[in-house]
């Protein structure tokens, strides 16, 4: 099929998503029922309630929305005991976006706890199963997002990134996913994990869908300071548009001398691929990426620490009967997940009396670094081109108990978020029967030239997705 | 060995703004509970804070109103701890950089005239209120509260005595109110004040250890606590004994300091920068327009009174007390009454009116034209001083205009001498004992009979005129 | 820098989160492995450059709050997702030191 025929395809959701949606839902909830069933979802709609309210771009299109953003009808769990059963009182704008171009939610999607994690693995309600090998993990911390577009449950999904959580579960899982620079969609609704790392970000059957799914949910947002009054482009236009011209960037940081040499194979094959479709590759050097992780892991979990105060069992959620005061908030925060309680461990830590300038401060000024290596890079390229993970999906199990290990599988998608720009994973390849993703980085605000990248990669595969 | 104390006050006041600090929830005081909430003021997840640029407005003004220098760039800060009040675990605050820093407040002292240090004003969310009569055995939470703008203002250990203190934030709360930034009642709990003493022999340049009293919600209750401590502290020290940093909470109710269990041994805060808020940002001309809309201070209006229109201390004081009982003075002088003449009837019968009908000079309904009017029906003798008076009352009940009332009631003054002659002769002839007394030296029972040719006139007599008529009579035979 | 027992122990009680001896050993170990990783942002060069970004430095807008159309009321009745509610309050255990009702 070519990128024309999706297109195509794409436009027939307007007649066609009325009748599917319903005889989907039963075949999801079969599916999901039967022992093929890969954990996907945490709650899923009702048939009355896929009925699109408004006519829009997406009108009787199926979204699947990760569990850690506020909705009206299903509850909003994030993954964790603490959220039981929580039942937003509102939703967030994004949603509202969604629902007024007429989407209907399928259901709302499994994930790591508040977004902590690379696998999915650390949900309270079980681990997603990646569709492509049902013992290998969808990746996280947006994995059944990711796995509910793999599995063509959906077209399209709703995820969140902070360090990385939508472009490597959709490179785990074969789609696509996007991160979009930071303030480009607003995060009112949206469960803090890391407030100036988090963004929503789509995940796509391809990058048309994904595109679409972004030009739907970005915008200003009075209700979120954080995000920027700027005119949303057609990004889904930009899916079919030309790179002639095109100047690629390959930073050496991200293609280590120990990546595999199948990876790196691939990884050649698409650069020739973009040069054949009229770019031009150049190598570049972002020399504080080595700084990435440690920066991350100190302003991610010092953030969150903070934002993961307000579940004390005191006005919502889940509350543990004591003694007295003190002793309920640590019944009750005692539900948080391992991962998540090391999480803010750590960051209570770095911002304690004594060790704030020695880490966060620090980190800070590395931060700061990072995105003047963005700055100075985009002087020279247009968009760079790096593998989304130094690995294709690991198998269950495999790296739960080394936190370490799991953290620095994060190295390449970390710094976008760091700087804030934004990054699109497109599929370019399998490896030992997974899929492999490649990452594009864009400058702030270039998602359009990230999805011409992704779009005339992926054409150039043809249908081998 | 002489000693001295040394005191230093935060105070806490509530911002006059419509909504809270970071949600659009109104900011009211009284409601029914938890009915002005939101997903932000209650920190639900996914909530996110949006700034009312009007709290920074007041803030601002409130900072250039204390001559402080403020900080074009300053920060909002996360300040953590845990708590049943607090929604989201931390209050939203600013820390490293305030928004001004380096003013200060001259006061009326008994010695003439002190000078505080502001070092530092800053803008904040407040907390829901805790409640502990409502059941038994919990804490009971209202949000109403949560997330209202406050202001803290924190001043330089320059204070020496309670009534310094008093003085000071005496001062302090009538500058606020002039400008319009709080309402002040420390019963409504818009206004809190927090102190800090230590005492140290005069001369010291060093600092003794400081305990901090709490809990205070009247200007006398922060005065007899501090007298106590400091004499407390004094006695301690003047037994070589050492004073333990503590925090001391005041109940009013034994009018005594009690130490406050120590919930935990340092309160790590962990300051760090907000990331759901840009830095608030101010420009020049921004602060230049704010500095242009402060109204007349109050020390400078008394100060322009007194020399303008010759006032006594006393009246100037009463008159500026707040700035909408001046502003009508004000009015009425512009409409030529004479300053002194107004500030007989501001400060006596319209405050008495005031008072009665719980309004203050910009509410009541006399307004100064009117009253202005009827001031001069006074001075032209056609009403007496109590006849207006009477004539106020019904002004500011049914309104109307003094002239009107007057003539409808019957209130003018009696001046025809006809009558007041019969008016007279009746009473001299109804008071025969009275007369003699008079007669045989006692001039002062004049007093007496003029009282009863009032009475039988209603009131309208002119007294001036029946009091002549007395004495002549009086004299004559 | 490395981070002991003791340590721990005081941020958890900072964060209201408890741990048995065991999970305290562990999570020891898992943030001394992490810290030595991250303690290599020391090679940082101290000084140039300011640390916040701070993109563009525009003034903040005295808007008028009416202008602004913000923030949604509540879809729900709190009473629907309080943990305990009684009579209009949000209920919680009484916080140390304070008495039960009737002596304040």
């Amino acid at each position: 099929m070519t990128l024309q025929d999706k297109v195509q395809r794409s436009r027939l959701y307007d007649t066609a998503g009325l009748d599917l949606a319903p005889k989907s839902l039963t075949q999801v909830k079969k599916t999901e029922n039967s022992s093929e069933g890969l954990n996907v979802f945490l709650s899923l709609a009702e048939p009355e309630d896929l009925v699109p309210r408004a006519q829009g771009d997406l009108t009787g299109v199926m979204v699947a929305v990760k569990d850690n953003i506020c909705t009206e009808k299903l509850p909003t769990t994030c993954g964790s005991l603490v959220l039981k059963g929580y039942q937003s009182p509102y939703e967030a704008t994004a949603i509202r976006k969604l629902r007024e171009a007429g989407a209907v939610i399928i259901g709302k999607t499994n994930l790591d706890e508040f977004g902590m994690g690379s696998s999915t693995e650390n949900s309270a309600f079980g681990p997603t199963l990646n569709p492509i090998d049902q013992s290998f993990v969808p990746g996280g911390s947006s994995g059944g997002s990711a796995a509910a577009v793999a599995a063509g449950y959906t077209r399209m999904a709703l995820g969140s990134d902070t360090g990385g959580s939508v472009r490597q579960p959709a490179a785990f899982c074969g789609v696509v996913g996007i991160k979009p620079t930071y303030g480009r969609v607003s995060r009112y609704g949206l469960v803090a994990f890391a407030s100036s790392l988090d963004q929503i970000g789509t995940i796509g059957a391809t990058v048309l869908d994904a595109s679409l799914l972004l030009e739907v949910i970005s915008g200003h947002d009075i209700r979120d300071t954080t995000s920027v009054e700027r005119l949303v482009p057609s990004y889904r236009d930009a899916a079919t548009q030309s790179i002639e011209g095109m100047v690629v960037g390959i930073p050496s940081e991200y293609f280590p001398d120990e990546l595999d040499p199948s990876i790196r194979a691939i990884l050649d094959e698409a650069c020739e691929r973009l040069v054949d479709a009229g770019a031009r590759v150049q190598p570049i050097s972002l020399p504080h990426t080595e700084f990435a992780i440690p920066c991350y892991y100190i302003l991610a979990t010092a953030e969150a620490s903070s934002n993961l105060a307000r579940y004390d069992g005191v006005r919502f959620g889940t509350r543990m009967p004591s003694d007295g005061l003190d002793q309920m908030y640590e019944l009750t925060r005692h539900h948080f997940g391992s991962e998540v309680q090391r999480r803010i461990i750590l960051g209570t830590y770095v911002l304690s009396a004594g060790y704030y300038d020695a880490y966060y401060a620090k980190a800070q000024k590395a931060r700061a670094r990072i995105s003047q290596d963005f700055k100075t890079a985009f002087q020279e390229v247009d968009i760079i081109f790096t593998p989304t993970s130094p690995t294709p999906a690991f198998a269950l199990g495999e790296r739960i108990s080394d936190p370490l290990a799991m953290y620095l599988s994060d190295v390449f998608t970390v710094p976008a978020n760091l700087a804030g720009i934004p990054g699109i994973s497109v599929p370019i390849g399998m490896v030992g029967g997974l899929p492999l993703g490649g990452q594009f980085l864009g400058p702030w605000w270039g998602e359009s030239e990230l999805i011409a990248a992704a779009g005339a990669l992926e054409a150039s595969y043809g249908d081998n997705t | 060995m002489n000693w001295e104390a040394v005191i230093g006050v935060e105070v806490h006041l509530r911002l006059k703004t419509e909504h809270k600090l970071f949600c659009r929830d109104r900011a009211v005081f009284g409601a029914a509970p938890n009915t002005h909430i939101c997903p932000v003021c209650i920190g639900l997840p996914g909530a996110l804070p949006v700034l009312n640029a009007h709290a920074v407005e007041l803030a601002l003004q409130t900072a250039l109103a204390f001559g402080c220098r403020i900080n074009l760039d300053s920060t909002w800060a996360r300040k953590s701890y845990f708590y049943p009040d607090l929604p989201k675990g931390y209050q939203i605050t600013q820390f490293e950089k305030p928004i001004a820093t380096d003013g200060r407040v001259i006061f009326s002292s008994s010695e003439d005239k002190g000078l505080v240090g502001i070092r530092r004003v800053h803008i904040e969310e407040d907390a829901g209120k805790l409640l502990h009569d409502k059941a038994l055995g919990a804490s009971a939470i209202d949000f109403n509260r949560a997330g209202t703008a406050l202001v803290e203002i924190v001043t330089e250990p320059d204070l020496r005595t309670p009534e310094d203190v008093r003085s000071f934030l005496g001062e302090l709360k009538q500058t606020v109110e002039y400008i319009g930034a709080s309402d002040c009642n420390m019963e409504e709990g818009n206004l809190r004040v927090d102190a800090n003493v230590s005492v140290r022999p005069v001369g010291s340049l060093e600092l003794g250890n400081k305990t901090e009293i709490k809990n205070v919600n009247s200007f006398s209750g922060i005065e007899k606590a501090l007298s106590l401590e400091i004499r407390r502290q004094l006695s301690l020290m003047k037994e070589g004994g050492l004073v333990n940093q503590k925090t001391l909470l005041w109940d009013d109710h034994r009018s005594e300091l009690r130490e406050m269990r120590s919930k935990e041994e340092s309160n790590d805060y962990r300051y760090f920068p907000e990331p759901d808020l840009h830095p608030l940002v101010l420009s020049q001309g921004q602060v230049t327009a704010a500095l242009d809309s402060l109204p007349e201070l109050p020390r400078d209006r008394r100060y322009r009174f007194k020399k303008t229109y010759e006032l006594k201390d006393y009246d100037a004081d009463v008159l500026t007390q707040t700035a909408t009982t001046a502003d009508y003075f004000e009015d009425l002088v512009g409409i030529n009454v004479d300053p002194k003449v107004a500030a007989k009837w501001v400060t006596g019968p319209l405050q008495a009116l005031m008072n009665q009908h719980r309004e203050d000079a910009q509410s009541i309904p006399v307004r100064p034209e009117i009253m202005g009017e009827l001031i001069r029906l006074v001075e032209r003798g056609v009403v007496s001083e109590s006849a207006a008076k009477t004539v106020m009352v019904i002004l500011a009940e049914d309104g109307g205009s003094p002239s009107d009332i007057i003539e409808a009631r019957g209130l003018a003054q009696e001046r025809d001498l006809g009558q007041l002659t019969d008016w007279v002769t009746e009473v001299l002839a109804k008071y025969p004992e009275e007369v003699s007394r008079y007669r045989d030296g006692e001039l002062k029972i004049l007093g007496y009979l003029v009282g009863q040719v009032m009475n039988s006139s209603g009131g309208a007599a002119d007294p001036k005129i029946v009091r002549n008529l007395l004495i002549d009579y009086l004299n004559d035979s | 820098m490395s981070i002991t027992p003791e340590d721990i122990q005081r941020i958890a009680q900072l964060a209201r989160l408890h741990f048995e001896k065991s999970e305290i050993e562990r999570l020891t170990l898992d943030l001394n492995t992490i810290l030595g990783h991250v303690d290599s942002l020391r090679d940082l060069e101290a000084d140039q450059g300011s640390e916040v970004l701070l993109e563009q430095r525009s003034e903040t807008e005295f808007v008028n709050p009416e202008q602004v159309g913000h923030p949604d009321k509540l879809l729900a009745i709190p009473e629907n997702f309080a943990p305990e509610w009684l009579e209009g309050f949000f209920l919680a255990p009484l916080p140390p030191g304070v008495k039960p009702s009737g002596d304040k």
